[in-house]
């Protein structure tokens, strides 16, 4: 199991937002968290990639606990593409490389980094600063550096949200041809019929505080 | 006026200069980091720690001198380092008055960057050295306002340079030393000249840093 919890709780303000229990996320799934607006899949979302410290929760990532911000191991295992990515300071190129580990050297991390974005489709914003990019193409951009770290955990948050058609399909593709070399996605989203036929788990979230069920 | 314009003049700016210069720098180096810390974790604390650099923003300049006077002079804890009425000993007292004048301002501007920031470099395994970097960057104007504030409070500062300093001729007299001198002395005009200069000087640094910023934009 990639994630296992049998309770995850989390409140803002008072106001609980989420209440799971029995939570479970299989090695090489395509995992589909769905519920409507404020339901809490953001929230469940940075959970799961260590961002935030849930109230109560007995998580582990991966056979071991999930402390909060997660190791340096666990997280070298995870990508994470959020609803509205934030642009980095500086060029796309610059930024992706960023993400990548190791001690290669910085014209073979730039190398790796361009092909990244050319599988993706958006090897003409390499040299583009990122505060200049739409919302899609900062997924993109955000996309590839989940690519360039070699992940093998992919944590969308609405990924398919905003995007028009060649930004959908080029997700579908990476999408894929992740999930086939073993890897596994999960994928947040408002609409339920755009994954379900994407998605080989699904877990429904009802709005507000109600108990969510797999 | 032949006072005014002299190889003095220029040598006593030079001291001025130096000290502030390397308080500044002292100050931001240790400050910056400090105040990087403070604005990304949640502790138990936190909230004082902000306050006390807050109120350590209106530490008195006489104070800091009396304190490292008491540290500095001869039968001192300090004193067997021989620091005492020199540049050195100026530039400590102003990098302590600069310390908490640049931490304090630098965490209001580092809160205020976009917390989603944050998150997206921890998500990318950005290391924390380089995460800082790039916080710092993304709050280079208000970093960079809380660097230019505390140079006008050291550059400008007179109590610890004068305890610390001792206004020597050649050695640690300051723009505002002299001031204070030339004053008491009834020299209004030279006081007065001197005290033009100093502004002078503040606004042509001010300038460059103005221009700094916008070279950034």
């Amino acid at each position: 199991m990639v994630y296992r919890a049998s309770r995850i709780v989390h409140s803002f303000d008072g106001r609980r937002v989420l209440d799971l229990q029995d939570f479970h996320v299989p090695q090489g799934s395509r995992f589909a968290l769905i519920g409507p607006n404020g339901s809490g899949k953001t929230t469940l979302s940075e959970i799961l990639v260590g961002l935030l410290s849930p109230e109560a929760a007995d998580l582990t990532f991966c056979g071991q606990p999930a402390p909060v911000p997660f190791t340096a191991a666990q997280r070298s295992r995870l990508a994470y593409v959020a609803q509205q990515p934030f642009p980095l300071p500086g060029r796309v190129l610059g930024n992706v490389v960023l993400a990548i580990g190791g001690n290669d050297s910085r014209g073979e991390k730039e190398r790796r980094a361009l092909d990244c974005l050319n599988e993706l489709g958006i090897g003409r914003l390499a040299g583009q600063t990122e505060r200049t990019l739409s919302v899609g193409q900062l997924r993109l951009v955000s996309l590839s550096r989940a690519l360039a770290r070699g992940a093998d955990i992919w944590v969308l948050d609405e990924p398919f949200a905003f995007g028009d058609e060649s930004f959908k399909r080029s997700l579908d593709v990476a999408i894929a041809k992740h999930n086939r070399a073993g890897g596994t996605i999960v994928m947040t989203s408002c609409r339920g019929t755009s994954v379900s036929k994407w998605a080989d788990e699904a877990l429904e979230l009802p709005p507000g505080n109600q108990r969510g069920t797999v | 006026m032949n006072a005014f314009f002299s190889a003095e003049t220029l040598q006593i700016c030079f001291v001025s200069l130096k000290t502030s210069a390397a308080a500044i720098v002292a100050a931001s180096a240790l400050g910056i980091p400090v105040a990087l810390w403070s604005s990304g974790h949640d502790f138990a604390g936190r909230g004082a720690l902000v306050t006390a650099f807050n109120t350590l923003t209106a530490l008195p300049s006489v104070f800091v001198g009396v304190l490292l006077y008491s540290l500095l002079s001869r039968s001192a804890p300090l004193g067997s380092l021989e620091l005492l009425y020199t540049w050195p000993a100026m530039s400590l007292g102003q990098t302590i008055l600069a310390f908490p004048l640049i931490v304090s301002l630098s965490v209001a501007a580092l809160n205020r960057t976009d917390v989603r920031l944050r998150k997206e470099m921890i998500a990318l395994g950005v290391g924390r050295w380089h995460m800082g970097w790039i916080l710092v960057k993304e709050a280079r104007f208000g970093v960079l306002a809380a660097v230019v504030a505390a140079f006008g409070r050291v550059f400008t500062e007179v109590g610890s340079a004068l305890m610390l300093g001792g206004n020597i001729r050649h050695a640690t007299r300051t723009m505002t030393t002299t001031i204070a001198m030339e004053t008491s002395k009834g020299n209004f005009e030279l006081g007065l000249g001197l005290g033009f200069l100093l502004l002078g000087v503040a606004l042509a640094i001010n300038i460059g840093f103005h221009r700094l910023q916008e070279a950034k934009t």
